[in-house]
């Protein structure tokens, strides 16, 4: 009986691999597509990843990536709080506009981005007055992907905190902690991994945009614009290597991150 | 010394209502209700992690109202514990007194005594995660005593330990009761904690407390057939009482059962039978004990336990009788569905209330 069992239950796992494994392989043979060719060419692959202009929009994308991901964490992380803690109809719909830039178009969400920062868009005024132009600009890029990246990081970091018991901040306020102390005595340590997780989300969201970005801020080029200006000027294989030293970078990130994750911050199956 | 003034609480359909208590210091103070009555969420109030609908908490004299918890002096442990996972044992305890800023070696030397108390000390670099229960439990309390409170707050705290470290556990809290003169207020569903530790019990029912007293109290005499039923006493009846031939008896059912003392006519009165002082016998047309009062009743279930077996009987009145093992062969053990007569002499009849 066991055994029969055991070869049935084998026979459906491997069905649903052979579904499932299509999407496996599609992703490596979309890559080989990239990474082949790239490496047959090294030369070539060398002369493009030293061109100025390349360097320049891998600089300018994974600079506003990180200034996007700590704007993220100071402003992300009290709301990921608050609506980690609160249960009232006025959260899940705070929770329902956090989550909004995920159902938006990105040309949408882009245009939205370019009519409230512009020159004379309601927050590009005040901003312009005391010298920050977003239009065409670096900030302009961080604007676009703080807004396509919030609801990655507030959503990640809120559901790490909703795993913390509630009970843990209670017994610190018993024991002499302010809501404060508490908060960053105990929530905050215990949330370390779901901050980390939501970053590198959001970042890899963030470095990834596109279509918002380059709705306010075509220039300077984040490596995206950077791989359509060439795709569509200068032809495929200039913009296949600039991709696959894209996609180089943010497999090193990604490994990077996964090594970190595991050995940083309190896991709550630790034992 | 704390005092509890007419509090009511509500939390979605469940109300705590009109709730006033008062534990003097050093006072064991068990709070007895079955679970789900709320008790948690009273200590919660106390704490003031929550806020109260109506009605006062008084600390050392103290009007709590608007004092948040970190300045009320107390301390409150959970049924699980809660100690924070990524801080070990030593830190845990050394917790509040950090946010309190004391200076390290006073620190020091207080966790070292608390682990000493507790007999931890080898455990004080583990994680809360690789202790047991019972050591979880002693970390929580040392960590709870550290600061110093006036006022320790338990919530079910052996509920969650299995029964051969919940002794033990208990005598850690017989000792600590002995030792220190902190006020302690628990919360129980068990009949067998407030026996073993209260000085004073209160029974929470309803989202009422129903009755205030020592243990014995409110174990021999329960004040209301509620409260009887509550702590566990078997055959509870309530009547009015009609006195014939220089005799008080109630009516329960079509039973006549005799009262071992007097009472006015007309008294309601709630009396209990003790399980195990009623008698299963064959059934006998013609018996006749002086002061006894037999029933003609049908088994409907019997449950054995270790040491007994429990009979449950469908007469004039559902009766239980509890049937004591003694040894191999047992005696005679009734079946099921057998008609048997009950007997109890009526001098184990117990009166809990009515006015004497």
């Amino acid at each position: 009986m066991k055994d029969t069992d055991g070869s049935r239950s084998n026979q459906f796992l491997f069905s649903l691999w052979l579904v499932g494994g299509l999407l496996v392989v599609l992703i490596l043979l979309a890559a080989a597509t990239l990474v082949i060719p790239e490496l047959a060419h090294p030369t070539h692959l060398v002369s493009v990843a030293l061109d100025t202009s390349v360097v320049n929009a891998i600089v300018v994308t994974f600079a506003a990536g990180f200034v996007a991901v700590m704007i993220l964490m100071v402003l992300g992380t009290p709301l990921a709080y608050v609506l980690a803690r609160g249960r009232s109809r006025w959260h899940s719909a705070i929770e329902t506009i956090v989550d909004l830039p995920l159902a938006l178009p990105h040309t949408v969400a882009g245009l939205m981005v370019y009519l409230l920062f512009m020159i004379r868009g309601p927050l590009g005024v005040p901003f312009h007055q005391i010298g920050i132009v977003f239009e065409d600009a670096f900030p302009g890029i961080v604007a676009a992907m703080v807004f396509v990246s919030t609801p990655y990081y507030v959503d990640a970091v809120r559901e790490g905190i909703v795993k913390v018991p509630e009970r843990l901040e209670n017994v610190a306020r018993t024991l002499g902690a302010s809501q404060y102390t508490a908060f960053r005595t105990i929530t905050l340590p215990l949330s370390v991994r779901p901050i980390i997780s939501g970053a590198f989300l959001a970042w890899g969201r963030a470095v990834g945009e596109f279509a918002a970005v380059i709705m306010i801020a075509y220039f300077p080029m984040v490596v995206s614009t950077l791989i359509y200006n060439r795709f569509t000027t200068g032809g495929l294989e200039e913009s296949r290597s600039i991709a696959f030293i894209m996609l180089v970078i943010c497999l090193v990130v990604f490994l990077a991150f996964r090594l970190v994750s595991r050995r940083w911050g309190w896991s709550h199956d630790r034992t | 010394m704390i005092a509890l003034d007419d509090l009511s609480v509500t939390i979605g359909s469940f109300r705590l209502n009109g709730i006033t208590l008062h534990a003097g210091d050093g006072e064991y103070f068990v709070l007895l209700g079955p679970s789900g009555a709320g008790k948690t969420v009273l200590l919660e109030v106390i704490a003031g992690l929550r806020a109260a609908d109506t009605g006062r908490v008084t600390i050392n004299a103290r009007d709590m109202a608007g004092v948040k918890p970190e300045h009320r002096g107390i301390a409150l442990v959970y049924q699980d514990y809660s100690l924070f996972p990524h801080l070990t044992a030593a830190e845990n305890i050394a917790y509040g007194m950090q946010v309190r800023s004391r200076p390290d070696h006073e620190i020091r030397k207080r966790v070292d005594e608390l682990l000493a108390d507790f007999g931890i000390s080898h455990l004080g670099q583990r994680y809360p995660g690789s202790l047991s229960g019972g050591e979880q439990q002693r970390v929580a309390i040392a960590r709870a005593l550290a600061t110093n409170p006036s006022v320790l707050l338990l919530d079910e705290p052996f509920a969650s330990l299995d029964p051969r470290v919940c002794d033990e556990c208990i005598r850690v809290m017989q000792d600590l009761k002995d030792t220190r003169s902190v006020t302690i207020i628990q919360v129980s569903h068990s009949h067998e904690e407030a026996y073993s530790l209260a000085d004073r019990v209160a029974v929470l029912l309803g989202g009422r407390i129903k009755q205030t007293g020592t243990p014995d109290e409110i174990f021999r005499t329960p004040a209301s057939e509620e409260v009887a039923r509550f702590v566990g006493i078997d055959n509870v009846m309530t009547g009015v009482v009609t006195n014939m031939a220089g005799c008080s008896r109630i009516t329960a059912g079509s039973l006549a059962i005799k009262l071992p003392a007097s009472f006015p006519e007309g008294t309601v009165v709630t009396i209990g039978i003790p399980a195990d002082c009623i008698r299963v016998l064959p059934v006998h047309p013609e018996f006749d004990e002086p002061g006894s009062t037999a029933i003609t009743c049908e088994v409907r279930r019997v449950t054995p336990g270790r040491d007994c077996f429990r009979i449950e009987l469908d007469g004039v009145v559902p009766l239980t009788s509890i049937l004591g093992r003694q040894g191999p062969g047992d005696g005679i053990v009734p079946a099921r569905g057998t008609q048997v007569c009950a007997v109890f002499r009526d001098t184990d009849v117990r009166v809990f209330s009515g006015d004497r």
